[in-house]
């Protein structure tokens, strides 16, 4: 985890990602308990050259280091890794505003606690809904910030629920 | 809506006693609790031929300072890496760059 998260911050070093902040399970991993997941995904923001968003920079300097694609992730230091654009105003947000944490020494990015909900309530699959209530439920929500963030990006301001 | 008994309700407060204790955890200590999860779902999923699909990484390979969060002598992280205090509303994002 902590060679995987270095390798992510020499990509940034080295300009091949502008900005990397964790999201999905993993990030919810920092405000919640933990829940089972096996990939890590990380949202970047990608330098533009020709205004196509593409990966293959990324993926080009990762099998140079010797890191292989496996399905939609490549497994970084034996953690499979999802890249995935900032692909819309919302994350690209997210991104900008992503905490600075250590994890074991290591400096690296989760995205903010409101944005992740705002994230799944914007994707919407049943593991999204499920997500947001355990956020909601157990992650100390800043509730205006997060109405404020919904507001401003079109979305429902998720309810907050007891779960057994 | 139909009040559950006491002691159901003192099983459901007790459950998110402990959800809030797991939560409050230090980030290390629930990617090890994760690491153990998927060995757990790996070996129910072996049972019908799913293929495993842990991290092939152990406590060791995970926290190789020294397993610093389960030691109360581990160094300390250098200063530079700490994070500040978990932001609030309006704090500014700092740059990665300088930490890592």
């Amino acid at each position: 985890m902590k060679a995987t998260l270095a390798v992510l911050n020499e990509l940034e070093r080295q300009g091949i990602v502008h900005r990397y902040a964790i999201g999905g399970a993993m990030a919810a991993m920092f405000y919640v308990e933990p829940t089972v997941t096996y990939d890590m995904h990380i949202f970047v923001v990608l330098p533009t050259s020709s205004g196509l968003l593409t990966l293959t920079p990324i993926y080009d300097a990762l099998r140079q280091r010797g890191y292989e694609p496996e399905g939609e992730c490549i497994v970084i230091e034996g953690v499979p890794v999802q890249f995935l654009p900032a692909y819309n105003p919302l994350v690209e947000e997210a991104l900008e505003q992503a905490r600075l944490v250590d994890v074991e020494g290591v400096a690296t990015r989760v995205l903010p606690l409101e944005h992740l909900i705002a994230m799944a309530a914007q994707t919407g699959r049943l593991k999204d809904r499920a997500r947001v209530q355990l956020l909601m439920d157990e992650g100390s929500v800043n509730t205006v910030r997060l109405a404020d963030i919904c507001g401003r990006h079109g979305l429902s301001v998720p309810s907050q629920e007891e779960t057994p | 809506m139909t009040e559950l008994p006491a002691a159901m309700q003192e099983a459901l407060a007790a459950k998110q006693r402990r959800r809030r204790a797991l939560a409050a955890l230090p980030y290390a200590d629930k990617l090890r609790i994760l690491l153990r999860l998927q060995q757990v779902r790996d070996a129910i999923g072996e049972t019908r031929g799913a293929t495993a699909r842990a991290w092939p990484i152990d406590v060791t390979t995970l926290f190789p300072s020294g397993m610093a969060s389960l030691q109360e002598d581990a160094p300390a992280p250098p200063p530079d890496l700490v994070p500040p205090e978990p932001p609030r509303e309006g704090t500014p994002p700092t740059d990665c760059h300088s930490h890592a």
